[in-house]
């Protein structure tokens, strides 16, 4: 029989945890003698305290109380207890009591300013109320103050304090209790100060409770009282928490619940008991959450439900045992819950997830409990025992029985229809209501501490929660949730059983696409699905696509809503598989691991109809990489058969060195008066790709020649060939000439925007810079490469382009030739690459040298001012190459030397006129490996003596194949110093004599100093002469004059003589003196030797040649 | 209290890689599914764990991770191989007796066993596991352990 639903609601509510236990107790402040309704003033007081709550840390709870109003009494204080028996533990009024009924303290408001004409009269007035309120109190300990609301703040009224304490005494009341507030527009301040005075004056009244009760426990005794130990220390615990000893409170709670656990139990008292158990439990677990002690909580908590669980009680009321123990878990929960909002940390293995979790658990077993009641034909009995559940003076004693007398059963019958009243509620509380919210809890929570596993789990249970309450289509929700996560972990018994809940609700809900999901996700291979049952979905799937309901699920009602469901159903119905062998074992992998660019994706279907009737199959589709392909299917497939199709994907160029994945394939099942189908599968790695991946290999590698379920899309062949003409080695600084030749082939189009790329590979920085690429009047350095556009090439036809490349060091270089272009294909423009690297040896062209020597040709460092040296240079041709020398330089110091050219001016007037600098004498040479030239150039130093600045000697040269750019390499030319040279002594001979010939010498001394030179010139003799001339000679050069001496040598002897060697002594005031470094100097360059050549036969060339020297002289 | 406290409830589970079972084994086989349940759920744990420790040193790790949490009913506890191999052990609650060493023993078997199992060079890994020997060493532990 069902029960009215406010009776269930009723029963319900009566089984909470009551809410003046919930609310945390504030201090009870009473205002008398405000009217908010009528006075204006009045209403701002009274909003100015009760507004400032937010800020306040004071918990006061403020009430108006009419001036007429009664309190309850006290009651009479006993001195004994000896024959009093409790009746019960907790009072159902005495909270309630406390917190609303009597204030702590009254506040009499009354409209009074000092300077008042009425003072006297108002002053009664105030007294009379004073003393009414107070005769309503008597026998309550409530304290009084009053005050006085005045319209200004008048602090220095003289007569204040004079008229506060007359006032006082006619109130009889201690000065302290006498307040002013000022209507002002600082009220909110003057009221927080207030508010902390009314605190203080409840803290004392509330002490005095506490000192009271603490007092009566002297009185009691353990036998006969345990109750009131119990009740006392929970009346402490109130009063402490209202005083925010929260310590002390908790203290308070602890014990009583102590006390609790020591009462005898009995079968009727066990309900009392234990929600007095839940009462206390709950305060001590949040004042111990609120002192920051979540451990102790929690340790309370579980003692208190191991303590209780398995205190069932009556066998016949162990669905009520149910209901109370979720209850616990779920107060519990919530208390934690608060408590971490207040800023508790919680972890994954504690947190209030789990209370609810256990709370929805033992809310589900209530549930079966309550089903499996035998309740047939029970009818509810009337009158009914429940009536005033809720108005019981204790807390859950039972209300059918007599009031107080709880401890003994009186009436058996009576009994038996509360249990029965009770039975039938239970029977009729719809459990899931309760339940699913908590699993929700429990899962916000567990998603909120990382447990994804343990929300998946609640979201089955929520999901058979739901199927039982008949809310299919949210479980079915749920559930597919749920299927996707556990399919993803691959933890088929759970796939399975999830999936037959799924299947269960589909299908009374007459839903087809999850119906046809679960069907689907039992019917996948890897899942181990009995057979029989895969018979049964198989015939199922079949029936609907031949748009016929589906035999029902055992245990379950034919769903009549099946037919309608089907009838609606045009478009095809979407059935997302997720194992490749369900229903229809589809494998699909791409034809070719590789495609070129351009060309078409081949994929391959291989279909094999796994169900047992044939399979009406019309389209195929596939997608790859966003896009797709389609072909016809041809026709139905028999049960068992196999079928291979291949679609073409259409190429993408962008695609080009990606790898495109095979996304999705679809089948289209369709005939006429059949449920049109779309099979989908979202492809995933296989087993043999998890396989390999958890070994590291790469995805698909071994069966890459196969095709698997990815290409590669790979450039298509070059069309080009690039080859560079070119003779290498190249010189350092020529334009070494190089051709790249660019060959089209006949595959294809006209090859078009051919650009050319020259760059250098894998050269370091210096190496880059020294390398410049020419390019018709454009020179850049190859540290950029260089792009240049070469137009289009025909099949078959070729481009050549000619480049120069200059190395200005000796290294070798990797030039890269690149070519890029375009080609237009079938799927449109191309775009093509062709490398070539050319490999560059850059070698020297010439070895150089420069030397000086003397006119002797002995190698000098310095030369004497206003004296002559020579310049030797020799060009070596060490490259492989011919090499035309077009002209050379010599530069020197200008300041210290002069060279001559006159030599080159004499043998050839041809320099002078092409405007080339004088200096070289080399001119338009030829000179083939291996070869060498060599040149002399004489330079003069000039009168000033110092350093030089090294020279230069510089060859311009190019090679005799390529006749265009001239190259100038250039070679250090030795320093040479010049060094002052005072005295200088020259000799002027012929270059040769003759035997018996005489000979001429002239020795000129030449004083360039400032100073008067005296000199002694002593000719040592010589064997191969005999020479006329003085022999010892002493003369005087002045500075700037010179003095010739001549000498007639006789060569007695053919071949190289030594000459008659000069010597030369400086005398100083007609002494000798030494200066061998001024006479060195002057000597050192005197021909030492000279060449004698045997007579000529017949003797007329004799006179000759001596006439001739002598004409020289 | 009754018959069913004499045979120690308990539960022998062996986690892939990836999380999927590769073995489960209950004293009682009506009771399969929701141990499944149970162990699924041990792993939200046993991977919060596995991160903790894996971020400060992964060579040194101890294997056994402790209890990973309990209900009503069951005390769950795990291991976990270098090659994130789960070893899952469901103890009945009531049964205070059973010591963290004795699980810690019976884990190092376990493993010990998979070692032996995996060593076959005919087992695929992230299979489910049919070795008989393998088999027959954890119904000891569940039966001989009673």
């Amino acid at each position: 029989m069902a029960v009215p639903q406010e009776k269930v609601d009723a029963y319900l509510s009566s089984l909470d945890l009551p809410e003046e236990l919930k609310q945390v107790p504030q201090v009870n402040v009473g205002f008398v003698g405000l009217d908010p309704k009528n006075v204006e003033t009045h209403k701002t007081i009274v909003d100015a305290f009760t507004s400032s709550r937010k800020v306040d840390t004071h918990g006061i709870h403020y009430s108006i109380i009419a001036g007429d109003r009664e309190f309850p009494p006290a009651k009479p204080k006993r001195t004994t207890y000896e024959w009093f028996l409790p009746k019960g533990i907790l009072k159902r009024k005495w909270m309630k009591k406390h917190l609303y009924d009597l204030p702590a303290v009254v506040i009499i408001f009354f409209d009074l300013d000092w300077g008042d004409p009425a003072w006297n009269e108002k002053k009664i007035g105030c007294s009379s109320r004073v003393k009414a309120i107070r005769a309503a109190l008597t026998t309550q300990q409530t304290r009084l103050a009053v005050v006085l609301v005045q319209r200004a703040a008048a602090g220095d009224d003289p007569q204040a304090a004079e008229r506060a304490a007359d006032l006082c005494a006619a109130c009889d009341l201690p000065p302290k209790s006498l307040w002013v507030l000022p209507i002002t527009d600082h009220l909110s301040q003057y009221a927080m100060r207030l508010e902390s005075a009314f605190y203080e004056l409840a803290q004392t009244y509330y002490h005095q409770r506490v000192k009271a009760i603490r007092a009566h426990r002297e009185l009691l005794s353990k036998s006969h009282h345990q109750a009131l130990f119990v009740r006392h220390q929970f009346k402490l615990g109130f009063f402490c928490e209202v005083r925010q000893d929260m310590a002390a409170a908790y203290k308070a709670y602890q014990q009583g619940y102590a006390h609790l656990l020591e009462l005898p139990t009995t079968d009727l008292t066990l309900c009392e008991l234990k929600v007095v158990a839940a009462m206390l439990s709950f305060k001590v677990c949040r004042l111990a959450f609120r002192q920051n002690l979540p451990r102790d909580a929690i340790a309370h908590f579980r003692r208190h439900v191991e303590l209780f669980r398995a205190r069932v009680g009556p066998q016949e009321l162990a669905v009520e045992h149910c209901g109370w123990l979720a209850q616990q878990y779920q107060w519990f929960g919530e208390v934690f819950d608060q408590a971490i909002q207040m800023g508790l940390p919680a972890i994954q293995t504690q947190h209030p997830g789990l209370y609810f979790e256990q709370a929805a658990l033992h809310g589900r077993k209530r549930h079966q409990t309550a089903a499996a009641l035998p309740l047939d034909g029970a009818q509810y009995p009337s009158p009914d025992p429940l009536a005033g559940s809720l108005e019981t003076d204790f807390f859950g004693q039972r209300p059918w029985r007599p009031a107080g007398r709880n401890v003994e059963l009186m009436d058996t019958e009576r009994e038996k229809l509360g249990v029965l009243a009770i039975q039938l509620c239970e029977r009729s509380v719809n459990h899931h209501n309760l339940v699913i919210p908590l699993l929700s809890s429990a899962i916000s929570h567990f998603k909120k501490y990382h447990c994804p596993r343990m929300k998946e789990r609640l979201m089955v249970q929520m999901a058979e929660e739901y199927a039982l309450s008949g809310d299919h289509d949210k479980a079915v929700i749920l559930l597919g949730k749920v299927l996707l996560l556990y399919r993803s972990e691959r933890w088929w018994p759970l796939v399975v059983q999830v999936a037959s809940l799924g299947l269960r609700s589909a299908y009374l809900s007459c839903q087809l696409e999850p119906y046809l999901a679960m069907a689907a996700a039992l019917l996948s291979a890897a899942v181990p699905t009995p057979a029989e049952q895969r018979a049964r979905l198989d015939a199922n799937v079949h029936r609907l696509m031949a748009r016929q309901p589906p035999e029902p699920e055992p245990g379950c009602a034919v769903a009549a809503g099946w037919p309608a469901a089907l009838a609606a159903v045009h478009q095809p119905v979407p059935l997302e598989l997720s194992s490749r062998d369900t229903l229809v074992s589809c494998s699909a992998s791409f034809g070719a691991a590789r495609y070129q660019q351009g060309r078409p994706l081949t994929v391959r279907l291989r279909l094999a109809n796994l169900s047992a009737a044939p399979l009406p199959l019309q389209t195929a589709r596939v997608a790859v990489a966003g896009r797709g392909a389609q072909t016809a299917a041809g026709g139905p497939l028999p049960a068992g058969a196999e079928r291979v199709l291949t679609l073409d994907v259409p190429a993408r160029l962008a695609e080009l060195g990606s790898v495109v994945w095979l996304e999705t394939v679809a089948l289209e099942l369709a005939a006429p008066d059949c449920l049109p189908l779309r099979l989908e599968w979202k492809l995933s790695l296989g087993d043999e790709q998890l396989h390999q991946s958890m070994f590291g290999l790469p995805v698909g590698a071994p069966f890459a020649e196969l095709g698997g379920l990815c290409a590669t899309v790979v450039p298509r062949p070059a069309r080009l060939t690039l080859a560079a003409d070119h003779r290498p080695p190249a010189l350092v600084g020529e334009v070494y000439q190089l051709e790249a030749c660019l060959t089209c082939d006949d595959l294809g189009a006209e090859v078009t925007d051919l650009v050319l790329e020259v760059s250098l590979l894998g050269a370091d920085e210096e190496t880059a810079k020294n390398t410049f690429v020419v390019y018709g009047d454009m020179c850049q350095p190859l540290s950029q490469p260089l792009q240049l556009p070469c137009g289009s090439v025909q099949p078959l036809a070729s481009c050549r382009q000619l480049l120069g490349v200059q190395c200005l060091t000796a290294a070798g270089r990797q030039l890269q030739l690149a070519a890029r272009y375009s080609e237009q294909t079938e799927a449109g423009l191309c775009q093509g690459r062709v490398a070539h690297t050319v490999g560059l040896e850059v070698v020297h062209p010439f070895q150089m040298s420069v030397r000086a020597v003397a006119l002797t040709l002995e190698p000098v460092e310095a030369v004497g001012a206003d004296q002559t040296a020579l310049l030797i240079a020799q060009i070596t041709n060490t490259g492989p190459h011919t090499v035309r020398l077009r002209s050379t330089l010599l530069q020197m110091d200008e300041t210290l030397f002069t060279v001559c050219d006159s030599e080159g001016e004499e043998e050839d007037g041809t320099t002078s006129e092409d405007g080339a600098p004088a200096g070289g004498g080399l001119r338009d040479l030829v000179l083939q490996p291996m070869e060498s030239a060599t040149e002399c150039v004489a330079v003069t130093a000039g009168a000033a003596a110092g350093a030089a600045q090294p020279g230069s000697y510089t060859v311009i040269w190019n090679r005799s194949e390529w006749d265009d750019r001239p190259v100038s390499t250039v070679s250090p030319a030795p320093a040479l110093q010049v060094v002052p040279c005072p005295l200088q002594v020259t000799a002027d001979l012929p270059a040769h004599g003759t035997v018996r010939t005489p000979l001429a010498v002239r020795y000129t001394v030449t004083n360039r100093s400032a100073h008067v030179y005296s000199l002694m010139m002593l000719m040592e003799p010589s064997d191969g002469f005999i020479f006329a001339g003085n022999k010892r000679y002493q003369f005087r050069v002045v500075p700037g004059g010179s003095r010739q001496l001549t000498y007639n040598l006789y060569p007695r002897l053919s071949g190289r003589l030594t000459l008659p060697r000069p010597r030369l002594t400086l005398y100083r005031d007609g002494a000798p003196v030494e200066a061998a470094e001024l006479i060195d100097a002057a000597l050192r360059h005197l021909p030492t030797h000279i060449c004698v050549m045997p007579q000529e036969k017949g003797g007329p060339h004799d006179v000759q040649g001596l006439t001739d020297s002598i004409r020289a002289l | 209290m009754d018959v069913n406290t004499s045979k120690r409830e308990i539960c022998v589970a062996v986690i892939g890689k990836e999380n999927a079972p590769l073995y489960l084994l209950t004293a009682d086989p009506a009771a399969e599914l929701q141990f499944h349940y149970t162990v699924h759920t041990a792993l939200d744990v046993v991977e919060e764990k596995l991160a903790a420790t894996g971020k400060t040193a992964a060579d040194s790790r101890e294997l056994y991770l402790g209890a990973l949490y309990s209900t009503e009913e069951h005390r769950v506890f795990g291991y976990a191989t270098n090659t994130k191999i789960k070893f899952i052990i469901v103890v009945e609650a009531a049964n205070v007796s059973i010591r963290d060493n004795e699980i810690r023993t019976m884990f190092r078997r376990l493993h010990a066993a998979y070692t032996d199992m995996v060593c076959n060079p005919f087992y695929l890994p992230a299979r489910p596991i049919t070795a008989r020997a393998f088999d027959r060493t954890v119904r000891q532990m569940v039966t001989g352990a009673s």
